[in-house]
């Protein structure tokens, strides 16, 4: 039997519902995630500015 | 803890280099765009000349847009915002220099061999093997410096710009490599590893994420980090940033499919395509909500300052091309929309629209910075913005109108039930003022970019004599080590083990052990490209249900492979699809729908994504073939209205039987089954060119044609779609 015999038996429309679980689990798994890291994401928001507030580069 | 600080600089040399490129490609790359929407309402601009056509000159601007602008803007925000980001400078500068020269090399490449007809035909890869090779070269060059570069960096934690830069490097790889996988020919020619269905599936793969791979995630990378600073406030929400970027990381890659519908792809992988591109809504408002939030406070400064004012406009373009994208996908609009320049303009709006405004509001945030000077002229770029915005709002209103008159008269019926313009030119002639418009909004556009271009040569020229060095101190990322704090779960008595391991999962300590580990990050962020590809891909490859074989359907004689190899050379897939879709509109208009079974020797497939002249697949034997040839000669002769340039020099050019067996020994080496042509494939090339030219000649046409191009490119129409009309019975 080859790879392709076992594919071509299977379900086909279970391909289009599979990812949709997939992702589901994966966004509510990010949204727990981020539940309840209010400071650490504040100072993680702040990365991009820091070096402004230390070392004020040449302002046009 | 250690207290020991490091001094380190950046190499902001590199990042130089790559403005500068970003801002020349840029007015190379639309004044080829301005050209061919000339061409298009004037067709004789080619002169006559193979170099200078539509088909040849539509695939520069494509791939000088996206990888010469956009390319170099990318590299440009990743190499100036991770060296900040993560405090370190660059792993290598002479990766870096690698990086940036071979890169430039490879445009030139680009430049130097597309319109000379050389081309996998596949669009954005379109370029051919050796330069596919040099590609993943210079690829590798830039992941290892900036993946070394994480690895030396002093700042404990990843900002999610950089999540966005490792997506990008890690599934622009895994794309092009797919993607481009073919047999050589010659130096110059190759034979896709995949043939039709298959081969349209795995290029539409690649299309969409190359879209989503190389301009979008970088493009929020640069948003991320330079939107926030040019506001001078953090970003609006950090926790959305990681939401968008997860979303768009496991939504994007399954879309692509939505480039096919109603073709001969499968239902199902559509309809995945379709779903998932309309889930893309959710993760890409969120993102550009986001950002224009981050403005929060500062909406006052837009007014006055020349880089917010292209970030909101950048941004909120983001915002509607991804309101449109996901609308296109969605199949009964995408019947209307598919083919049509509706495509272009959403394109369009696009990359000039977020790609280029975030580019140029980046390069004017840049340039002091990078130059240690002042900005030459604040109100040359004001004018660029004003110029740029109506430019491209007069071009992508003009191209959506003619898309949607387009889609419209196609598809419209008379009283008697008849195509209300049978005639496709009518459809063509319709178009032309807004053609025309498309001219004048483009010319506003390229005049803005040459702004910009002159205001950062003469802000460079004002540069101080040498530059000072920029350095920064931190202390190194060993310091932190042991002080990461531990997540604390409470273990209360009525907790079973299970229940506090669950809450320790939920609580998610795992992700930001992630976030930490630039390895681990990367290889669960490929985890999902690859799961999500092969999803799509194993099914459409292993079941045979898919690809129905039809009997009658045989492999391309060595003339025809020849010919068919002169079309995709001159690029015809630019103009005209080769894919009739299951309505009744084009069943009436151009014949029997096209079957997968039809595209099993198509290598590479050539369905084509717009028409700006008719769909061929299925005029073999429609015309004589000295129609073929006067129409090729001066397509005026044989229909007045048409805007096709002509292919007079496909009657001089001699046909090169010397590589017909090498053609034909490689399609071979792919399965095609060739029978006797493995043995004599010029001989039967050059017999059949000889009944062929009798023919035309014994039509009134010219003498002498059997050694020349134009035959084998009429051997090739004259058989496009005839196999199935020979159809007793399929398998």
């Amino acid at each position: 039997m080859k790879l392709s015999d076992v594919v071509s038996s299977m379900h086909l429309p279970v391909y289009a519902e599979v990812p949709l679980l997939l992702f589901m689990g994966v966004f509510i798994g990010v949204v727990l995630h981020l539940a309840g890291r209010r400071d650490e994401l504040t100072a993680m928001a702040a990365l991009p500015l820091r070096d402004d507030a230390r070392r004020p580069e040449h302002r046009p | 803890m250690s207290t020991e600080v490091e001094k380190f600089n950046y190499d902001d040399a590199v990042v130089r280099k790559f403005a500068f490129a970003t801002a020349l490609w840029g007015v190379i790359a639309t004044l080829v765009g301005l050209w061919l929407a000339l061409m298009l309402v004037m067709p004789s601009l080619s002169f006559g000349l193979p170099q200078l056509t539509f088909g040849r000159l539509r695939p520069l601007h494509t791939n000088a847009a996206i990888f010469a602008f956009a390319g170099n803007a990318i590299f440009a925000a990743i190499y100036y915002s991770s060296q900040r980001l993560l405090k370190a400078r660059m792993f290598s500068d002479k990766l870096s220099n690698v990086h940036f020269w071979g890169w430039q090399a490879i445009i030139v490449a680009a430049a130097l061999t597309l319109p000379f007809g050389i081309t996998q035909s596949k669009e954005y890869a379109e370029l051919e093997w050796p330069i596919d090779i040099a590609i993943a070269v210079v690829w590798i060059a830039f992941a290892v410096n900036f993946f070394g570069t994480i690895a030396r960096r002093r700042e404990r934690h990843i900002y999610v710009a950089i999540w966005f830069y490792m997506a990008t490097i890690i599934t622009v790889a895994i794309l092009h490599i797919v993607n481009n996988l073919a047999l050589p020919v010659s130096a110059t020619k190759s034979y896709s590893l995949y043939a039709g269905v298959q081969d349209a599936f795995i290029q539409w793969w690649y299309g969409h994420n190359a879209v989503a791979f190389f301009l979008t995630t970088p493009f929020l990378g640069l948003m991320y980090y330079f939107l926030p600073k040019a506001a001078n406030r953090p970003v609006f929400s950090y926790r959305l940033s990681i939401l968008h970027f997860w979303s768009l990381v496991f939504i994007y890659i399954w879309a692509g499919p939505h480039h096919l519908h109603y073709t001969a792809l499968p239902e199902w992988a559509s309809t995945l395509g379709m779903l998932f591109s309309v889930m893309l809504w959710m993760p890409s408002w969120g993102g550009m909500i986001n950002g224009l939030l981050t403005l929060r406070g500062a909406w006052n400064r837009v007014a006055e300052d020349p880089v917010l004012k292209f970030f909101v406009v950048g941004v909120t373009f983001y915002g509607m091309a991804t309101f449109e994208g996901p609308l296109l996908s969605i199949k009964s609009v995408n019947a209307l929309s598919h083919y049509t320049d509706w495509t272009i303009a959403h394109v369009h709006s696009g990359a000039l629209g977020w790609n280029g405004f975030m580019t140029f509001g980046m390069l004017y945030w840049l340039a002091p910075r990078i130059f240690q000077t002042k900005l030459w002229s604040k109100k040359l770029a004001e004018l660029h913005f004003w110029f740029g915005t109506f430019g491209i709002l007069l071009y992508i209103v003009a191209i959506y109108a003619a898309g949607v008159t387009q889609g419209l008269m196609w598809r419209a019926f008379d009283a008697t039930g008849r195509l209300a313009y049978p005639d496709f030119v009518e459809t063509v002639v319709r178009i032309v003022p807004m053609y025309w418009v498309r001219v004048l909004g483009g010319s506003l556009f390229v005049t803005g970019m040459v702004m910009g271009l002159i205001n950062i040569v003469m802000t460079w020229r004002t540069r101080p004599r040498r530059y000072a060095d920029v350095s920064d101190e931190a202390p190194p990322l060993g310091a932190y080590a042991g002080v990461t704090p531990r997540l604390e779960v409470p273990r209360y008595s009525q907790m079973t083990a299970s229940g506090h391991a669950f809450v320790y999962f939920v609580k998610a300590q795992w992700h930001r052990v992630w976030e930490r580990s630039p390895l681990k990050f990367a290889l669960w962020a490929t985890a999902a490209v690859v799961v999500a590809s092969a999803f799509e891909m194993v099914p459409t490859f292993l079941i045979r249900s898919n690809v129905p074989t039809i009997a009658s359907v045989k492999p391309y004689t060595p003339l025809e492979l020849v010919g068919r190899d002169i079309y995709v050379a001159e690029g015809c897939y630019n103009c005209h699809s080769q894919m009739i879709r299951p309505i009744r509109a084009e069943t009436e208009r151009y014949g029997e729908y096209s079957k997968p079974g039809e595209f099993i020797y198509d290598r590479p497939f050539q369905w084509g994504s717009r028409r700006i002249g008719p769909d061929l697949q299925r005029v073999g034997g429609k015309y004589p073939d000295l129609w073929h040839v006067r129409h090729m000669e001066d397509p005026r002769s044989t229909t007045p209205q048409s805007i096709m340039p002509s292919y007079a020099w496909l009657e001089k050019t001699d046909l090169d039987f010397g590589s017909v067996q090498q053609r034909v020994d490689a399609m071979a080496m792919l399965g095609v089954p060739y029978g006797d042509a493995v043995l004599h494939g010029e001989r039967m090339a050059r017999a059949q060119s000889q009944e062929i030219a009798a023919r035309i000649a014994g039509q009134g046409g010219p003498k002498h044609l059997e050694t020349k191009q134009i035959v084998a490119l009429v051997a090739y129409l004259q058989r496009l779609g005839t196999d199935i009309k020979h159809q007793g019975s399929g398998s």
